[in-house]
């Protein structure tokens, strides 16, 4: 998503804070799509994703009227969505009774063994990552967040944001030089 | 750096297989779910001023109408009576959200009233109730369809078809029946069938009415050049003979925009169970044309089979060539 069509996602936001459905039907339809995606990255599993948004656009329709600066409104659900995710993986973990698959588990695609050997590895790396690893390669690298945006999703300042992310993926290639 | 750069691209492919394309999604849909569920005061930004004003012709209107009421009744000329209009009936119950496994924002609730003998044509229905976004907790939804009595023939039947699908692609999920009964028809209004009270409960659509996915990634040929903005990638799924007897395909993904169409990228078609006869052979082809000419600029070589025959439904691989 441009920063072109953030900025005119920010009058929408604005009417969509006043209770206006069509507005927020238009900021639906600009971040879903990337919510859904950056979730299923952290969840590996659809269903778990689907579920996950669609709290997201709950909680973004009561608390819209709290962003104070509607051009950053991507990045804010983005983190909702995220939130989420992450807390309905923690309930799934506390009943401890379903086994997450990778592909079997209903995202869609995957990868031909006899052509991408090292994707396959660096597949499984990412499978092996916990939640919140994988949330934050999923929203720098699949949702596009620079240093501040990340900063803000995960609580730490931006310097301690780069610095993990840099430990994270050195512990990446780490894993893959050793396998 | 150069290796931590390469590193970081690898990755960012790697997830974005992961991702997968972007879902469907009914805007409109969520965003009516979404108020419905927490509706905002929307007077509260109003300032007092204008809700003062607004109350006051309120009150002027109500008024000068009760006023005028009076003064002729005072004449001994008794009130004109109210517009003449057509007397709409109801037909109304309940469906029962039990069978949901979980809340589903992303669904509608639909129930019609139509003539029996032309269910299933969504066209013909005599009135209609709709509710987006169902949860079993918040059920049974009660709902009330207003129907013109004067379109009922009193010889013919009516029932009431009641559906969950998905908003934004139409698909059955759920289909309501009486509660009890042991076909799926609802009767109601003519022939001594019930107009009030209709208890319907929700089964899991037939499989005929469902879908399924077939995925895999798209690789692209060294020679093919990084496709620019305006160019668009076309997968179909298709019978294997539909090139010579020229059926329409199974389904299709239209994809444009730089970004959304580099190889490797993933795919998903959905298609219609109801739409695969076990017998036939169908195949996935892809091509990458120009979005304004159409000109063809790359393709994938023979078709792959999928689906039937123990052919694959996930991870196929489709690889585009240049064409010369």
């Amino acid at each position: 998503m441009t920063r072109a069509v953030d900025q005119d996602i920010a009058g929408a936001v604005e009417s969509a804070a006043r209770g206006d459905e069509i507005a927020f039907a238009r900021i639906v339809a600009a971040y879903d799509g990337e919510m859904s995606r950056v979730c299923v990255v952290v969840a590996r599993d659809r269903s778990i994703a689907e579920e996950a948004v669609q709290a997201a656009w709950l909680i973004a329709w009561r608390k819209l009227g709290k962003v104070r600066d509607p051009e950053r409104v991507r990045p804010w659900l983005v983190s909702i969505a995220v939130n989420e995710v992450k807390q309905l993986l923690r309930k799934q973990r506390r009943r401890s009774q379903v086994e997450i698959g990778a592909d079997a588990a209903g995202v869609p695609g995957g990868l031909d063994p006899g052509t991408a050997v090292g994707s396959l590895d660096l597949r499984k790396a990412l499978e092996g990552l916990d939640p919140d690893d994988r949330a934050l390669l999923a929203m720098r690298y699949v949702a596009g967040f620079n240093s501040t945006e990340l900063s803000a999703a995960i609580g730490l300042t931006p310097s301690g944001t780069r610095n993990r992310l840099e430990r994270l993926l050195s512990r990446l290639r780490q894993e893959l030089s050793d396998g | 750096m150069d290796d931590m750069r390469s590193f970081e691209e690898r990755l960012a492919e790697e997830l974005g297989r992961m991702a997968g394309p972007e879902p469907p999604v009914d805007a409109l849909a969520v965003s009516r779910s979404v108020a419905a569920q927490a509706p905002k005061r929307r007077l509260q930004t109003m300032f007092s001023a204008t809700k003062f004003v607004l109350a006051s012709a309120i009150v002027a209107l109500f008024g000068g109408l009760l006023m005028a009421g009076l003064l002729i009744t005072q004449d001994g000329e008794p009130p004109a009576p109210a517009a003449e209009t057509t007397p709409a009936a109801q037909v109304s119950g309940q469906v029962d959200a039990d069978a949901m496994p979980r809340p589903a924002v992303d669904v509608r609730l639909v129930v019609r009233l139509v003539d029996a003998a032309a269910a299933g044509d969504e066209t013909a229905h005599l009135g209609e109730f709709v509710r987006y976004g169902v949860d079993q907790a918040e059920g049974p939804y009660p709902f009330t369809i207003d129907y013109a009595p004067g379109e009922v023939d009193p010889a013919r039947e009516y029932v009431l078809e009641t559906r969950i699908e998905e908003s934004a692609t139409g698909r059955l999920i759920y289909v309501g029946v009486s509660r009890g009964a042991t076909d799926g028809t609802v009767p109601v209004i003519t022939q001594g069938n019930p107009v009030e009270g209709i208890d319907i409960i929700l089964v899991e659509a037939p499989a005929d009415g469902m879908s399924a996915w077939v995925s895999g990634v798209l690789l692209a040929d060294p020679g093919v050049a990084d496709p620019d903005a305006g160019v668009r990638m076309v997968v179909t799924l298709s019978e294997s003979t539909a090139a010579a007897t020229g059926a329409d395909p199974v389904a299709q993904e239209v994809m444009e925009g730089f970004s959304r169409i580099r190889p490797p990228r993933n795919f998903a078609l959905e298609y219609g169970l109801d739409t695969i006869d076990e017998a036939a052979v169908y195949v996935l082809d892809a091509r990458l044309e120009d979005a304004a000419s159409g000109a063809l600029l790359a393709a994938t070589g023979d078709p792959v089979p999928v689906i039937t025959d123990g052919a694959p439904v996930e991870n196929v691989t489709l690889k585009l060539v240049a064409i010369e």
